[in-house]
């Protein structure tokens, strides 16, 4: 937090607000700790390097990362869309763009199949035309982890988009800039700080997806099995093994999150 | 203004209901393998009947619902899927008394109708050019694949391994699986696959295990009646073996 910014607090905050806060903060930190409690610290090094684990961290992250940069591509020209053209249905495009964000995610893991399975609706005809079969496939954990992630950065981004008061941008078009080069030049440095938040929230999102991708894509080690899906199953044979995956996730999401989020957050 | 109305009417609603069953009705708990609960619903009915018990069961894959028991589950009955995860609860001391096999079951091959992959056979789990789906080996369908497959000598070549036999049996109904390896029971509970059947005892046998968890009576007549010859046929009807 910058502090100048902020209005310090001098009196001591009412009791009521300490206590409830106090609890909401426990919500999160006392799961947080019977993770750490249960962790089998003196196996972790074995069951980390277990290869199952070695292959669930290499897809988490590509297919993490790579939902992320398709946020950025897909997400910052919608964003900008919703937030800049008027056009009819925009309303209801916002609802269905942010519809993942409060869809149980297997529900979105089944629609994404009623749309590009085998039996699709895009599928069928696709693997008619040319083979491709998307499900089962880290193409298809990739679609997963970005249908459930990029809302969130739409989100993030239309807001900001949304506050710009649209003076710079009028400024550079009356001086000649084509409307691209104003997006390029002008507009993408204002929104930097809520782009880069968003990118993280949705590359978060993307890396702790579970339902939608086990419905879309499935579950095989080495394929498609992802951090989350491991858990999953490790918890069925191997609690042991089950903690010490999301004690990996919580790590690495912990430092990202800690890394970023307080300086991208306050400078927007 | 509406909102906190419409929350107070669930909340008072919520302390009603509560009120009207927590009198004079005790709940007897059964976990059960999510593959018995065709079957298992007219037990609990027929233990009600008459008495004020309400069972109530927890359907979920054997190895889940065993987690939950060494945690501390409050179940009355637990019902696994094979021996093994039976033989947990027994270790930790949970099993009033030792338990017993109420039915058995087989994998089968189930294909969407039709069969647009042309399955025949466990040989065809090998062809990579198919799309096909076990159980994952943690779940017992999925442990008694790795079976099967290997007593036909069969160089298995799967595209997912799904965390309980209901999730692989939709994928297969959905036509997004050509094959999977499911229980007989689920094959013949569902309408929207076809089987390709199995010669002889190639789909293996897993064997229904029921233990009493608590030493209350009514847990006591509902694994009673598990083995009676009025529910065995039940059993046998829904397509399940012997014990």
């Amino acid at each position: 937090m910058s502090a100048g910014s902020q209005r310090k607090v001098t009196e001591r905050p009412p009791t009521a607000i300490i206590v409830a806060a106090v609890l909401g903060a426990a919500l999160f930190v006392l799961p947080l700790t019977g993770l750490l409690w249960r962790t089998p610290w003196s196996r972790l090094g074995d069951l980390l390097t277990a290869e199952i684990v070695r292959e669930a961290i290499v897809i988490s992250t590509v297919t993490s990362l790579a939902a992320a940069l398709l946020s950025v591509v897909l997400g910052v020209p919608l964003a900008w869309l919703l937030a800049r053209v008027e056009f009819r249905g925009r309303n209801v495009l916002r609802a269905v763009v942010t519809l993942p964000m409060v869809l149980p995610p297997v529900v979105g893991g089944a629609a994404l199949l009623f749309a590009f399975g085998r039996r699709g609706l895009i599928g069928d005809p696709v693997e008619a035309a040319t083979g491709f079969v998307l499900p089962f496939s880290i193409w298809a954990v990739i679609v997963a982890n970005t249908f459930v992630a990029m809302p969130f950065l739409v989100v993030t981004v239309e807001g900001a988009l949304r506050s710009l008061d649209g003076t710079k941008e009028a400024a550079a078009s009356t001086l000649g800039a084509s409307q691209l080069t104003v997006f390029r030049r002008i507009v993408l440095p204002m929104i930097g700080p809520s782009l880069r938040a968003g990118v993280v929230l949705a590359w978060a999102r993307a890396l702790g997806e579970f339902g939608a991708t086990i419905t879309f894509a499935g579950n095989l080690p080495g394929r498609t099995q992802s951090l989350p899906l491991a858990v999953f199953v490790a918890l069925e044979s191997d609690r042991d093994a089950a903690v010490a995956i999301s004690l990996i996730l919580v790590v690495i999401s912990f430092v990202v999150l800690l890394a970023f989020r307080d300086r991208w957050w306050s400078r927007s | 203004m509406r909102f906190p109305a419409l929350f107070l009417a669930t909340a008072a609603l919520l302390v009603a209901c509560g009120d009207g069953s927590g009198r004079e009705t005790s709940t007897v708990s059964v976990f059960a393998a999510s593959s018995l609960a065709g079957v298992l619903e007219p037990v609990g009915s027929f233990v009600e009947a008459g008495r004020p018990v309400e069972v109530e069961f927890n359907f979920a894959g054997s190895s889940a619902l065993r987690e939950q028991i060494l945690d501390g589950a409050a179940a009355d009955v637990f019902i696994s899927a094979n021996e093994t995860v039976m033989e947990d609860i027994i270790d930790a001391g949970l099993a009033e008394f030792p338990p017993g096999p109420i039915a058995s079951n087989s994998l089968t091959i189930a294909v969407p109708v039709g069969n647009p992959g042309g399955i025949s056979g466990l040989s065809d789990f090998a062809d990579s050019s198919l799309t096909l789906g076990l159980c994952a080996p943690e779940v017992p369908c999925g442990a008694l694949a790795v079976e099967v497959l290997a007593n036909e000598g069969v160089d298995t070549s799967v595209d997912t391994l799904e965390p309980n036999v209901r999730a692989l049996l939709s994928k297969v109904e959905l036509g997004e699986l050509d094959g999977a390896l499911v229980y007989r029971t689920d094959v013949m509970a569902s309408t929207e696959v076809e089987e390709v059947a199995l010669q002889g005892d190639a789909g293996g046998k897993t064997t229904y295990f029921v233990a009493q968890l608590s030493p209350r009576s009514e847990a006591r007549l509902l694994v009673g009646l598990l083995t009676s010859p009025i529910f065995q046929e039940r059993f046998a009807d829904a397509g399940y073996g012997a014990p």
